[in-house]
Formats: C-alpha cells, structure tokens, sequence
C-alpha cells in the first residue's frame, strides 16, 4: 500500500542578483495504486531566496506539503532528524557518493518548512535539497549557483620590474588582476635556469601562512633567505640560489585558479632576469635627487633615487610635510624601475621648506633598509651608528 | 688561516606593542585565522591576522580527561566540504589545536579560498565534528601590532602582519609574525590573561652567522621548552637554523643571543613541532616540508653547544635526529596526550587525521 512519487531532476541556475524567488515545481508521477493523495504534489515546492544584504540569509523554502508532512517535521527535535528529512547539501557526480547535509536551521512556518544554511550557498557550486517523505520517494531537486564573474584572472604585473637583478634579490610582489586562490601559491611558482632550462629547486622560502595584501591580489615571495645569507648550510650546500652572470626564469603555471570563480590563469606568466653581483649596502637617502613642485600648484613632487627601491614600500613610507609639520596628502606613483617616486598632492603646494619623511625600513631589492643591511658585518660595522626610525630630507617650494 | 665560525645572534629591540582590550559583551567577530594554540583552563588562543589581534577565546571544556579518546576522522576535507556547503578544494585547514584538559581537538579552517574567506572553528570529538561557535564564546582580545604605517589620504596602505607561530608559555602569550613588505621579525610577548591595558613587548629577533654576519631573521614557528628546569624557546628561523633562547630574555631593551643547535637544511621549513617523554627520555618531533618527521632526543637540545664551525658538505649540522618514515603527508602535527598525537594527512584529494602513538 505504497505510492511512489518521482520528481523531475532537472538543475537550476541560480544569478546571485536575483532577487526573485526561484520556483522549483516539483512535478510528480504516480505510480502504483494507493490510497487517495492526501495533497496535490505538484504544489510542492522548492524555493530558493538568495540573501540581498548582509543581515538576510539564504534561505530553502518548502511549500505545498501536506499536513501530515508538516506535522510529521514539526514532532522532530533534532537537527539531525530534520536534516533527514528535509537534506540541504553540495551536488557532487554519483561516482563521489552523497555529501553529508550542510549546516543550517530549519523553522516551521505556516505553510513551509524553511532550512538556513549557516553559511551562505557558494557562487559556482551546485546544491541538492530533498524532501524525504515518510511515505514514497524522495523528491529532490538540483540547483547550480551561478558565477557573477567569469573572467579568467591574469598577472598584471612582477616587482621589481627590471631585467637585471642582484643575485642577493630578497624578494618578488607578483600582482594579480583577481583575488587568487590561497594555501596553494608554491605550487604554481617555479624559477628555471635560462640557459639550461633545469629547474632551481628550494629556491623560494615557502611559509604556512602565506603573505597576501589584503585584497588578495598581491602576493609576496621571499627567495629562502637560508640561501642568501652567507655561511649558512642552504647556501654551502646548494649555493645561492641566483648566482651572477647567469639569466633565469620565473614562472607562474596556468593552472594557479582565481579565488572566487575558480578559473586558471588566462596564460601562464614568465619573466627572465639576468643575476648581477650582489647589492650589500644600505639605500643612501643622501644619494636621492629632489624635484621640487613649484609653489601654489598641484604639480608632482619627484624623487629620483640611485638605485631601484622595494616597490610596495615606496607606496607607504615616504611622507611629505609642510613647513607648519603637517601631513601632505596626495597620489604617490613609482616609476622608471622602482628608481622614481612621484607625488601628487591633493591640495596646492605651500611655500616654504618642507620635509620628507622616510622610514628606514625602507629595503632596495636585497632586503638591504636605510636603517641596517640585509647582513650586518657585525666586526666591519660595530662602531656605526644605526639610524634613528625615519630619516629626513628637506626640500624648498619656490 | 682562521676560518670564521657562524653563530646565530637573536638580538631583541623592544618597543611599544597594541593594546588589550577586555570584551565584556562584545561579539568576538573573526576576520581569518592563523595559529591556534591553548593556555591554561580551556581557553583557545586564535591568532586572526587580518586584525593582527589575538583572541583568547573561553571554549569552557574544561572537563578533564583521565585519557584522552582518540580523534581520527577519514575523509577530513570532504567532511568538512559538506558540513561548511561547498566543495573540499575551497576548505583550508588552517590550524589544529588539542585542549590539554579534555582532548578535544579544536580546527581553524577557511570556507573560501580568497581575501573573503569565512573563518569557522571546529570542535571534533572522537570522529564527531561540530562546529564551535566563537561568536558566542566569551573573550579577551590583544592587538599586535601598532597601526600599520599611515599611507597618507588617497594612498592605499597593502601592508600586513602574518602570524606564523603562537604558543603559551609560563603566563605568557608568545606570538611570531611577518610582514608582507620589509624582512623584519617581530616576536611579541604578551602577559596572559590579557589585561585592560596592556602594552606587551615586540621583539625584532636578529640571526647571525659565523660570528659576525648578523640578519634580521624572521623566527616562522616555536615552541616552549624547559631547559635546566628553566623555560626557554625552541626556535626556528626562516632562513632555517634552530636556535634556543630563555623566555626570561624577552624584556624590554634587552638583546639577546640566541644559540644555535641545529641547521635543517635548504627547503627544509618545519611546520610544527611537539615535546614529549617517553621512556624517561625527552623527544622533539618536527614536521617539516621535506625531510617529514624529524626525532629528536632533546638530551641534545640542553646539552648542545652553539654551533660554530662549518659542517662539510653533506652533513647535517648540530642535534641529530631520526626520521619517522610512517609518517608522510604530514600537515598538522599535534600532541594528544602523554603518548599519542593527532595528525592532518593530506593526500591527492583529501585529507585525514589521525590518532598515533608518538614514537
């Protein structure tokens, strides 16, 4: 005395900006002879509220159950028997078996039975809700989430831009035009040397938290410091990891994914350096040339250094003040190969002696501050004295 | 000629680390999370980087356990896939942490593999994974870092502070970072439980070579260690050496040396490490990315003198150690108890963790 009901398996797409609720009918077949229905099973339905603001949820609703259904989820008092019921989980291939029910909260209104996942559902993965019934088979019904942007991300760009490096180079900003995929970044970076094409192997200093900028577009890679620092076992053993005079490729695999729409690179990325003596000495801020703006203007300030500085830096610790001591705010840019910082102030320049700011944190490319290098000769270097937190040089507005 | 011997110096410049603040009734919002790691009572330490704050978070198990049940879930990452509604490839395990008291395992993860990920902590008893709902929990919060260098208006500052190591040692909360611009190392202290107002000290830890080659050197993870009954930290720098320095070293102004007991070798990054008895002998066990398991007798550790000549080529410099060739595929390394630990095995689509006998 059994009726079985089977329902169509068709999938939905779902665009995160549909604000309309999607309706999934059910559609039903009865097969078998049973007693009367007790409903109308094509009033069931599945339908899928996507969150508009953050202080909404996602929501799966159940309507056009019959009451004994209702009833029936109702007299459960357990999560794990209403996700039994009533299962919200990931579509996986019949080959990888059934996902275990997604976590969430489930209410019984009026006339509907509603599951709230506790995370929002995920753009680019399919989910499959199911209503068990105490009685026949299950009705399911697929939906995919679709994704708002799938557009293939690509390097925009590697620091430091030049074609020649130190063979002490500290390290690289490899800069994305998407978010990327993260906990996988060593195994989409590669270095090879040129002539030989062989592989450099441990070249990078591979850390468990990997360092991002916040936007997860930037991506910073240290060389294994252990290789270039020297009289440690790495580099005795290995060598330095760049060795002057030789010509070397860094790449970046295609298969690196985007973080949100999962897509690979558009094209692998490669960049060929040639490795020159090593750069040991600090960043001499005496060194730098001073452009001066012109009074009453907006024109750029520059400074033209004597050697490339670290890109990402640059954005930051430089800081113009006015004769009066006060913060000069306004658009940095660096160019020319990192050896060219060009300020554009968002007010007027004011006449008069102002001073420029400079951390010494500030690194050229071997990790060499203003403050202290990369490596201190602690015999050669004990008398000399470590500069203060920032240094400063002055510059006149005509 | 004298050849010139390399010795690691850790040297400490102190200054003015962020302040603590006492969440009465606040909701513990988490932006990430990078270590975990206990202190005393069953409060879970989460280190959430994209604050660059440390949470103290009260899980309230603080039912002790007279033996620890074993934890050992198969299917890790699909388990966790399902659970969190999405597919296991966008879950990253972040961290494993084992409540000394009860043996329960506490797992950071990442719903979500980008800037916007999700944080969500986990509770797995036995093979039952529940999630732990830190929101609710109560909380102390300590802020590491000083405000990030100030851009300027319309200049966008992309700087951040990772945090590659914390741990709890002698009524303090010791927490290694990195930045994501200069190569500068902080290793900050913090006095636990978190004052209203607590300044805390920040440690720039300096490496040194042979004598006289001195790096500011990044320490990427440790751990707490009594050496002649004294605690002290086992240390391992980015550019690979493991050095050991006394906790009562860690005061403002003062700068220290560390010693060096062992170089691991190029590539070789330890990922975690764990102290245990056995046998009346004391162990350090070191997973690391290449060379797996390392074992090693600590009898070494306090004994060992700073390494200050040139391995030949081909040896292994300092403490001695075997390898634990069972263990592959290690990921998080954890001690369970006085005799087991529990261990993330990561395979070509999943991964496992597991309960074993420490060795």
């Amino acid at each position: 005395m059994t009726h079985c009901l089977a329902f169509s398996r068709g999938s939905v797409a779902v665009r995160k900006t549909s604000r309309a609720a999607l309706f999934l009918s059910v559609a039903c077949a009865v097969v078998g002879h049973g007693p009367a229905l007790s409903f109308e099973p094509q009033q069931i339905r599945f339908e899928l509220i996507r969150a508009k603001t953050v202080s909404e949820t996602d929501q799966v609703r159940v309507t056009g159950l019959p009451p004994a259904e209702l009833a029936r989820f109702k007299s459960l008092n357990s999560t794990s028997q209403q996700q039994a019921v009533f299962p919200v989980s990931v579509a996986k291939e019949p080959s990888n078996g059934t996902a275990s029910p997604m976590l969430g909260s489930y209410r019984v209104e009026a006339m509907a039975v509603v599951f709230e996942p506790r995370f929002p559902f995920r753009e680019g993965v399919s989910y499959q809700s199911a209503w068990n019934l105490q009685i026949g088979s299950p009705a399911s019904k697929k939906f995919a989430i679709e994704l708002s942007d799938q557009t293939a991300p690509e390097v925009a760009q590697v620091y430091p831009t030049s074609k020649t490096l130190p063979e002490n180079q500290l390290k690289f900003y490899i800069h994305f035009s998407k978010a990327m995929r993260q906990g996988e970044a060593y195994q989409h970076i590669q270095l090879f040397e040129k002539a030989t094409g062989k592989l450099v192997k441990t070249p990078f200093l591979e850390l468990g938290e990997e360092l991002w900028d916040p936007d997860g577009r930037r991506f910073t890679l240290y060389f294994d410091p252990g290789r270039i620092k020297r009289g440690l076992q790495p580099r005795r053993l290995f060598g330095p990891t760049l060795e002057a005079g030789k010509d070397y490729t860094l790449v970046v695999s295609q298969g690196w994914k985007d973080a949100s729409a999962g897509k690979p690179l558009k094209q692998s990325f490669r960049k060929t350096f040639r490795a020159t003596e090593p750069d040991t000495t600090v960043p001499d801020h005496r060194q730098w040339k001073v452009i001066s703006p012109a009074g009453g203007t907006k024109r750029p300030l520059k400074i033209e250094f004597n050697e490339p500085l670290d890109h990402a830096m640059l954005h930051r610790v430089i800081q113009p003040e006015s004769p009066q001591g006060e913060l000069v705010n306004g658009v940095a840019e660096v160019l020319r190969g990192e050896t060219s910082w060009v300020f554009t102030p968002s007010q007027k320049w004011s006449v008069g002696i102002h001073t420029l700011k400079i951390s010494a944190a500030l690194e050229d490319r071997a990790g060499n501050s203003i403050g202290r290098p990369f490596e201190v000769d602690m015999i050669e270097n004990a008398t000399k004295q470590i500069p203060d937190e920032y240094v400063t040089l002055r510059f006149r507005v005509r | 000629m004298k050849r010139l011997a390399t010795l690691c110096v850790a040297g400490m410049l102190l200054a003015q680390a962020g302040s603590t603040v006492l969440a009465a009734n606040a909701e513990l919002e988490l932006k990430s999370i990078g270590p975990m790691a206990f202190a005393p009572k069953g409060v879970l330490l989460i280190g959430d980087p994209k604050q660059a704050v440390v949470f103290a978070v009260e899980t309230g198990d603080m039912a002790a356990a007279d033996k620890m049940a074993p934890i050992n879930v198969e299917g890790l990452g699909e388990k966790l896939g399902d659970m969190l509604g999405t597919k296991a490839s966008d879950i990253l395990v972040k961290d494993l942490a084992i409540n000394p008291l009860s043996g329960t395992a506490y797992l950071g993860v990442h719903r979500g593999r980008g800037p916007e990920a999700t944080p969500v902590v986990l509770k797995i008893v036995g093979s039952e994974i529940t999630e732990f709902a830190v929101e609710e929990a109560k909380f102390t919060k300590a802020a590491l870092t000083n405000a990030p260098e100030d851009a300027g208006q319309g200049r966008r500052n992309k700087r951040t502070q990772s945090i590659t190591d914390i741990a709890f040692s002698e009524g303090q909360v010791i927490v290694a970072g990195l930045s994501n611009e200069e190569f500068a190392s902080k290793l900050r202290v913090i006095d636990f439980p978190f004052k209203s107002v607590d300044a805390g000290t920040s440690v720039e830890v300096y490496h040194g070579a042979h004598g006289r080659l001195e790096t500011r050197s990044p320490v990427r993870t440790f751990i707490p260690f009594r050496i002649d009954d004294k605690p002290h930290l086992l240390a391992a720098y980015t550019c690979t050496p493991l050095v050991k320095f006394p906790v009562t070293d860690l005061v403002p102004g003062k700068k220290i040396q560390g010693t060096t007991i062992a170089e691991l070798g190029a590539g070789n990054h330890p990922l975690d490490m764990v102290t245990y008895e056995k046998d009346g002998k004391n162990f350090l066990l070191i997973a690391n990315s290449r060379r797996g398991i390392m074992k090693v007798d600590t009898a070494q550790v306090s004994g060992q003198d700073a390494i200050t000549t040139k391995v030949a080529r081909g040896q292994t410099a300092g403490i001695k150690y075997e390898t634990i060739k069972d263990w592959k595929g290690v990921v998080q390394l954890e001690q369970l108890d006085a005799r087991h630990a529990c261990l993330i095995i990561a395979d070509k689509d999943n991964s496992h963790l597991k309960t074993v006998a420490l060795p």
